[in-house]
């Protein structure tokens, strides 16, 4: 009997889907080798990425079902599947545009997508507005607004402005659940939620930790997508100190306190919450 | 480095809208268009002790994560994808036990 074979490598190849329409990148022959191997691997990693979030919507599709929320929340969130796959598939177009292969290595095995089965269905509901829609998809907006406007191309631009929107749509998602649902929580859950965020914003911590590790990156690579190391860390940087967290603690939540015993436990060489090793 | 500068505070203005609760988060909206923001604590207490938001406190938490923070990623630039949410490291109890 044939076996799966854990530690083999899984392709992603959206080769097909990417190829049913063209972008005009502009001139790409003013890269350097550098820069042009900078950009195509940043959007290799971003057409995974993408593809593999749409996982993360599924699981919160999951809990809004549990929570029994309204269609227009479930909707919502079958949406933001949709559009990190077709995300997916622009990144794709991209990658052609630059001469690439619209295809990559999945990470195997993938990140766990946690079910907070250790909290109320509504609870675990916040929990993901939080992490994905308060924290992830709003540093996104903040990163992607910033990209979109030094986009070499209309081409490119128009690639941006899709996932911009898109993006817009998620971190709302969040910020609504969290108007609509967290004044109906009790004392106790509330509580229990403020200190989920010591763990959500040592997540955001590690998951951009790398933005710290890279270099910065000329103009011209940056209008083709390649990443600035410190650009980049300033923004989410800025998006969490000035917009996540105090957009949490006017909604009543301990934002302020959660930042703090992150920056704490990274101070104390805690192991953050929600890394695991890269080679794991 | 203009354009640079002109194009993330045009990203966070755009990001800064989302949180609002009408009127609350003015001053996140203002601090995004390079004006001075009411500070809070996350804003005034970061890794050396200056402002988390200022250049030097961006820079602090930089030397801060570069030091002592392992990547919770797959180690490339983080992408826009959401990561799946953290689960609860310290678990409380749904009802009965109290806690603090």
């Amino acid at each position: 009997m044939n076996r799966y074979d854990e530690t083999a490598d899984i392709e992603l190849d959206l080769t097909q889907e990417a190829s049913l329409e063209k972008i005009e990148l502009g001139n790409i022959s003013i890269l350097t080798v550098e820069e042009r191997s900078a950009a195509v691997l940043n959007w290799k990693n971003r057409m995974v990425s993408e593809h593999v979030s749409a996982r993360v919507f599924a699981g919160f599709f999951d809990k809004m079902v549990r929570a029994g929320l309204p269609a227009r929340h479930l909707n919502a969130a079958q949406q933001g599947m949709a559009e990190e796959l077709s995300h997916a598939v622009l990144c794709g177009r991209v990658l052609q545009a630059f001469g690439e292969r619209a295809s990559a290595p999945l990470p195997n095995p993938l990140p766990q997508v946690e079910r907070h089965e250790d909290a109320s269905p509504i609870e675990a509901v916040l929990r993901d507005a939080i992490s994905i829609g308060a924290c992830s998809e709003t540093v996104a907006v903040a990163l992607v607004g910033t990209e979109r406007e030094q986009a070499a191309s209309d081409g490119l631009r128009a690639v941006l402005d899709q996932i911009l929107t898109d993006e817009v749509g998620h971190s709302r998602l969040g910020w609504k659940l969290l108007d609509e649902y967290l004044p109906r929580l009790g004392a106790r859950e509330k509580k229990r939620l403020s200190r989920y965020l010591v763990d959500v914003f040592e997540h955001q911590l590690a998951f951009h930790k790398p933005f710290v590790d890279l270099p910065p990156m000329t103009d011209t690579g940056v209008a083709f997508g390649a990443p600035d190391g410190p650009s980049n860390f300033e923004v989410f940087v800025h998006t969490m100190t000035t917009i996540t967290v105090p957009g949490l603690a006017a909604r009543g939540l301990a934002a302020n306190e959660a930042w703090n015993k992150a920056i704490t436990h990274l101070r104390a060489h805690k192991k953050l919450a929600g890394t695991f090793d890269a080679a794991a | 480095m203009t354009t640079r500068i002109e194009a993330r505070k045009k990203g966070l203005r755009m990001a800064a809208h989302l949180a609002v609760v009408t009127g609350v988060l003015a001053g996140a909206a203002a601090a995004a268009q390079g004006a001075p923001a009411t500070p809070t604590t996350a804003q005034t207490e970061s890794a050396s002790g200056e402002s988390a938001s200022s250049e030097n406190g961006v820079s602090a938490l930089s030397a801060l994560l570069r030091t002592n923070a392992r990547g919770g990623n797959c180690g490339c630039a983080p992408c826009w994808g959401p990561p799946a949410p953290p689960a609860m490291s310290d678990p409380l109890p749904i009802f009965g036990e109290e806690y603090v």
